[in-house]
């Protein structure tokens, strides 16, 4: 789906690293797994379904998971207790929402960035390609807050 | 006094009994023995919901039932309060098991939290078990204010399960997990 006139217009005013939603743009998700913290809010905001919450949970993310975090507590007092390592995914029951392993597909990713932009701990990036970014902007305009 | 102050008068007695070396208060045959059979005084932790639970602890306290000194109760609102977390904690900080009372289901005075609560005790047991320790550690009971036997059958059932276990294995926060020579990592 190419852009209209007027949605090149409003990408030429946005700076080079605001992240796009349109469709057509296509983005590359970059998925940092070590920052999710599994809440699923870009799986609630997919439009396409492509990331979603599973229905197993695989303990090590509690057990490597950051110091500090809601994770690394659980993580850390499950560490103190445990005899064995967990040999498999558990699997959650429906009510326990937050600790579930969060499965992306790449097949269904339309790339629009949306979950990138509702990530509150910006475990997802968006990074428009460069020749889309490029032929959005024109050649010879310049961009602000371009680095 | 009210009728919850006695109920938390029970948590000093429970203390002394914990201590080693201490005299026990009288407490329920079935659960001394048990106890002393694995060796060892064991601690639970009970969250409770105020709404059912604690107030049918209350209602034991106040009939003088004895509970088993190796129980502390923890007062919740609501047990949808319950966070994987707490009980973990709750295990990792000295517990030797974790309960949670609740309302009946379908009961309870916040629409869904006793649901959400049995759900969350579930993944807890499938953590515990996947690290290597018995789910049977963390269990959830539900039942109504007006049935303090109940509780008190809950908690000696659980007295009963954790004092049959040996105790708790833990080590010191931040010290290093060395699977035990000899097993194959199966399991």
């Amino acid at each position: 789906m190419p852009l209209t006139d007027r949605g090149r217009e409003i990408l030429k005013r946005l700076p080079a690293t605001h992240p796009r939603s349109s469709g057509s743009i296509g983005c590359e998700i970059v998925r940092h797994d070590d920052l999710c913290i599994g809440c699923g809010t870009c799986a609630s905001h997919c439009p396409t379904g492509a990331s979603r919450r599973g229905e197993t949970f695989d303990v090590h993310q509690l057990l490597d998971a950051p110091e500090g975090s809601r994770r690394g507590e659980l993580g850390a007092a499950l560490r103190r207790l445990m005899r064995a390592e967990p040999a498999r995914p558990i699997e959650v029951p429906p009510r326990v929402t937050v600790y579930r392993t969060i499965l992306y597909e790449d097949e269904r990713c339309i790339g629009c960035g949306t979950c990138a932009r509702n990530c509150p701990v910006e475990a997802i990036e968006a990074r428009p390609p460069e020749a889309t970014a490029a032929a959005a902007v024109g050649p010879g305009e310049r961009v602000e807050a371009a680095s | 006094m009210s009728a919850a102050a006695q109920v938390r008068a029970v948590a000093p007695q429970a203390r002394e009994a914990a201590a080693p070396g201490a005299a026990a208060v009288p407490a329920p045959a079935g659960a001394t023995t048990a106890a002393a059979a694995a060796g060892g005084a064991r601690s639970i932790v009970a969250f409770c919901c105020r709404e059912c639970a604690y107030a049918a602890a209350d209602a034991s306290a106040n009939a003088r039932t004895p509970l088993p000194p190796t129980v502390r109760l923890v007062l919740l609102p609501c047990t949808g309060r319950v966070s994987p977390l707490h009980l973990l904690s709750a295990l990792a900080e000295g517990a030797d098991g974790v309960m949670v009372a609740g309302c009946l289901e379908g009961q309870c005075h916040y629409r869904e939290g006793n649901f959400n609560a049995i759900d969350r005790v579930k993944f807890v047991q499938r953590l515990l078990e996947s690290v290597g320790v018995e789910p049977e550690r963390c269990r959830m009971f539900t039942m109504s204010a007006g049935e303090p036997p109940k509780f008190v059958a809950a908690v000696r059932e659980m007295d009963r399960v954790v004092g049959a276990l040996p105790p708790l294995a833990r080590r010191a926060a931040g010290e290093a997990f060395a699977p035990p020579a000899g097993t194959g990592g199966g399991g």
